[in-house]
This record gives structure tokens, C-alpha cells and sequence, in this order.
């Protein structure tokens, strides 16, 4: 008895001993790496002339534009033997001061923005796509499907939604529009937003955030293939064109050895099962040799904006 | 050693045991439940600043990318720094105000496209936890984010001291209950161990009476 009433006189100070050395306390930390965050650098990267630089204008949204263009551009970048990544900005205008200043070697731009980079900088056509058996394409108005809404005029004091404020479907051509009934966007809606692209303004159409919106046939068409989620809640109530296809361009300046290339890559696409394979996922049937003439219904509309001071 | 000592070493180690056991419990279950809100925090700030950002780092907004970064970390006291890193691991945006510790850029990168993964740094400044969240599956950014989870190690540890405290206190009250507890039982021990020495004495008389 005596002996087992020794042995638990220990407890106590074996417990007192565990609280205090710490062994019951917070875990250690022996499974992390050591970092010295003392030791800084001011980073910088210089850009290297090995890459290519390829412009998506975001007809839709940069997500989708770049699962759309991600394999064309690698397509490009492999025939070319370089590498190339994709570069998009927020807007079609600045797509056009990159390939201005060549900061992209070409880019895939809305009409709307070739017109004004033609004749502001010079800036050339490359090829265009064919889809459906055209190498035309169409401004859709849309509504949502529950709205009793069935012309443009009926649009009137109600919310709409432009695309890019240069977008050719998005923007110039119901501008246009409303400049044959003898309005402007200020005057005829009650309100009006700029989405950024034609996915978002559909999504905004079908949501209902906006009343109607003006957008690229080919992109409510692909959407309504693929994404018909997307398109199922909005309703077509007028179809605006043709205009010649959004084309794939470079600066005047561009090294004409290296615009053959990028022409010839292009055009003869389709002759390879990878190119067809590549072309075929985003509905397009091959690239076609691209003229200006293509572009003079567009011209037309940006002439007119111009005149009336509108393409701000 | 008499009776009452071994009876009050009885008692608190009683108290002690009891004690130790709930410190112990409280250290493995708080600070397991509060860790793992703790990384579901991180994950869930960097999560959210993979979704916000994939169009800015796509259409090469730095700007308004490193305003998003920024607000994040101000409106989070636990963040110690957040960055973006490209998929060749060139740092896009930082919130690093002296310039950019080189040390943690390849200290927790994303295993065979995982979701996530978290590591535990060791800095001058303590422990941070590092989470590395894809953005769009790692196809276009990673993002970075360490969070120093000083004040939940704080709240443990006061939770910890404040047990500590509260059994030193049962202790002490203990200490007086034992002492009294053992009066009242050993005092009839004392009083026949006296009587017995008496009668060993020859101090009481055993005639009887009758």
C-alpha cells in the first residue's frame, strides 16, 4: 500500500512537468520550410523575341475566347516554328493600338475595328473565316424569351445593352439603325450599358438585366449549338447585314515574308487533319482570302457614325 | 509521510489528472477544428481571387489586378501577402511592398494540376500557411496567398492558459477541502491512536465495574 501511495505522489509532478515543457501545447512547426522574406528582389521581365504574339479582340467573353483560339494559335505558333501565346484586352480598341504599334503580330479583330485600323494606320488583311457556307455574318437583336417585345422600335425608353463600344454587330450596326428612325442611343433607350462582349450581353438579355441587346450572329448561333443554356432564354426579334466576316489582320509594317507565312498558314488550314480538326470544333469551315471591298457595308455605318459624331 | 499529506497528494493528483486530460482535449480539438477553419479560409480567399481574376489576367490588366490583390489583403487581417504567378512561374502581380521574396516563389507549387495544395513556411515573421489555388486549371495563373495564423495559435494558447488557471484554482479550493475532508477522517484515527498509546501507558484504568 505503502508503495503504491509513492507512486502516485509522482503523478503530480509528472503532469507539472508536461504542462510546462510545453509538451501538451501548441504543435511544433518541424514540417515547414524555411523562407528568408528579407531577401527581396524588384522583378522584371524582359519580353523575348522568341514568342509570337497573336490579338483575340474578345467578341466573347476572354474565357471563352481564349478555348476558342487557344488551338488556332498554337496551330499557327507550330507551323511557324515559334512559340505564340495569345494576347486580349478588355477592349477592341485597344487590340487595335497593339497591332499599331506591333505589339501583336496579328490578331483576330470585329469588322468594326478593321474599317477604322485600315484607315487610320493601314492595317491588312490577312484571311477571314468561312462559316455556314458564308463569309458574311449578321447583327441579331434579341429580347428575352418571355418579353412581349417583337421589333426594334418597340425598344423604346427600355434598358439596352451594346457590346464593345467599337463592335460592328454590338454597337455600330443598332446605332445605325437608330440613326435611320432618326434617334440616337440617348434619346431612344431610357438606358443603355456596354457588356464588354456578345456572351455577356446575352447572358444580360436572359437575366433580364437589360430589356434587349444587339449581338454577332455567329456567337448567338455557336452559343445556341454548344451553350444552349445560354441563348434558350433569349428570342430573335430582328437580323441586320450582311457584313464581311471579322478578319484576321496584322500592321502594314509587318515583315512580308512573315505575312505570306501567316496567309499561307491560314488558307491552307484545312488541308491538314489537324487544322480541319481545329477548324471544325469552332463551326468554321476554312479561312478564305480576305479584301477590303468585303468591308464597305461596314464602312458604310462607321462613315455615318463619324458624320454624326457618334463613335466616341 | 502521514496520513493527511498522502490523502491531499491523492486529491490533487486527481485534480491534476482531470486537468491535464481536458487541457489536452481542448488543444487537440480546438485547435484541429480552428486549423481547419483556418485553411478553409485561405482556400476560400484564394479560391475567390482565382475566379475574379482570370479575365484580368487574361486581357493583361495588371492594374486592376493588383487592386484586386491588394484589397483583399488589407480586408483580411490574416494575410500576410498575396501574388499571381503565370504558368511558367513569373510573378504577374505582388503585394510586397519592398520588393519580392524569392524564397516562397518555389517554396509550394501545384502538384500534377491538383485543386490546391497548402504548405507551412517558416519565416522571421513566424509560421505562415501558404495556399497555391489554380486559376482556370492552372491553364492561365496560380494563386498565392499566406496567411499567418498567429492569432488562432494565440487563441489556443489563451484557451490553454485560461484552463491552467482555472484548474489552479480548483487546486487551491481543493487543497482547503482535502485538508478539511482529511481533518474530519483522520481526527477518530487520532483520537483511538491516542487512546491506545494511553492504555499502552497504563494511563486508563481497566477495572471493571459491576
Amino acid at each position: 500500500m505503502k508503495n503504491h501511495l509513492k507512486s502516485v505522489m509522482w503523478v503530480p509532478v509528472i503532469v507539472l512537468f508536461l504542462l510546462f515543457t510545453g509538451c501538451i501545447g501548441p504543435k511544433n512547426s518541424d514540417a515547414s520550410i524555411s523562407v528568408d522574406l528579407t531577401k527581396t528582389e524588384n522583378i522584371s521581365y524582359t519580353e523575348t523575341d522568341d514568342i509570337f504574339r497573336i490579338g483575340v479582340a474578345t467578341m466573347v467573353s476572354p474565357k471563352e475566347t481564349l478555348s476558342v483560339y487557344n488551338e488556332i494559335v498554337d496551330y499557327i505558333g507550330k507551323k511557324l516554328g515559334k512559340k505564340t501565346i495569345i494576347v486580349q484586352r478588355a477592349t477592341y480598341a485597344q487590340m487595335n493600338e497593339l497591332v499599331e504599334n506591333k505589339h501583336v503580330l496579328a490578331a483576330f479583330i470585329c469588322s468594326g475595328p478593321y474599317v477604322e485600323g485600315h484607315e487610320k494606320f493601314g492595317m491588312e488583311l490577312l484571311a477571314a473565316p468561312r462559316m455556314y457556307n458564308d463569309t458574311v455574318y449578321y447583327s441579331y437583336f434579341i429580347v428575352n424569351k418571355d418579353s412581349p417585345i417583337k421589333s426594334f422600335e418597340e425598344l423604346r425608353g427600355k434598358k439596352f445593352a451594346f457590346t464593345d463600344p467599337r463592335s460592328n454587330s454590338g454597337k455600330l450596326v443598332p446605332t445605325y439603325v437608330l440613326g435611320t428612325m432618326n434617334e440616337t442611343p440617348d434619346t431612344f433607350f431610357k438606358e443603355y450599358i456596354f457588356t464588354g462582349s456578345h456572351d455577356n450581353s446575352i447572358e444580360a438579355v436572359s437575366l433580364k438585366i437589360v430589356d434587349g441587346a444587339a449581338v454577332d450572329h455567329l456567337i448567338w448561333e455557336y452559343l445556341n449549338k454548344n451553350l444552349p443554356e445560354l441563348t434558350n432564354n433569349t428570342k430573335i426579334i430582328e437580323k441586320h447585314g450582311p457584313y464581311g466576316m471579322t478578319p484576321f489582320v496584322t500592321s502594314p509594317d509587318t515583315d512580308p515574308e512573315l505575312k505570306e507565312k501567316l496567309r499561307y498558314i491560314l488558307l491552307n488550314m484545312d488541308k491538314d487533319e489537324e487544322g480541319k480538326k481545329i477548324l471544325s470544333e469552332i463551326e468554321v469551315e476554312k479561312f478564305v482570302a480576305a479584301n477590303d471591298s468585303m468591308y464597305e457595308s461596314v464602312r458604310k455605318m462607321v462613315l455615318w457614325e463619324k458624320e454624326q459624331g457618334l463613335n466616341k | 509521510m502521514n496520513l493527511r499529506t498522502k490523502f491531499l497528494v491523492v486529491f490533487l493528483s486527481v485534480i491534476l489528472i482531470c486537468g491535464s486530460t481536458v487541457i489536452i482535449l481542448v488543444k487537440n480539438t480546438m485547435s484541429e477544428s480552428i486549423m481547419n477553419e483556418f485553411q478553409t479560409k485561405g482556400t476560400t480567399i484564394a479560391r475567390n481571387l482565382a475566379v475574379q481574376s482570370d479575365d484580368l489576367i487574361l486581357t493583361e490588366n495588371t492594374l486592376q489586378l493588383l487592386r484586386l490583390i491588394t484589397n483583399t489583403k488589407n480586408s483580411e487581417h490574416e494575410v500576410e501577402y498575396i501574388f499571381i504567378t503565370s504558368p511558367d512561374n513569373k510573378v504577374i502581380v505582388h503585394t510586397f511592398k519592398d520588393g519580392f521574396p524569392l524564397d516562397i516563389l518555389n517554396a509550394n507549387r501545384l502538384i500534377n494540376n491538383s485543386s490546391e495544395n497548402i504548405v507551412s513556411l517558416k519565416s522571421e515573421n513566424g509560421i505562415i500557411l501558404d495556399f497555391a489555388y489554380p486559376v482556370m486549371n492552372g491553364e492561365i495563373a496560380t494563386v498565392r496567398l499566406g496567411m499567418s495564423p498567429d492569432h488562432i495559435t494565440k487563441l489556443i494558447n489563451d484557451t490553454i492558459f485560461q484552463t491552467i488557471e482555472i484548474i489552479l484554482l480548483i487546486m487551491f479550493f481543493g487543497i482547503i477541502i482535502a485538508f478539511m475532508i482529511s481533518e474530519y477522517m483522520v481526527r477518530p484515527v487520532k483520537e483511538l491512536k491516542n487512546a491506545a498509546r494511553e492504555i499502552g501507558l497504563g494511563l486508563v484504568s481497566t477495572d471493571m465495574l459491576g
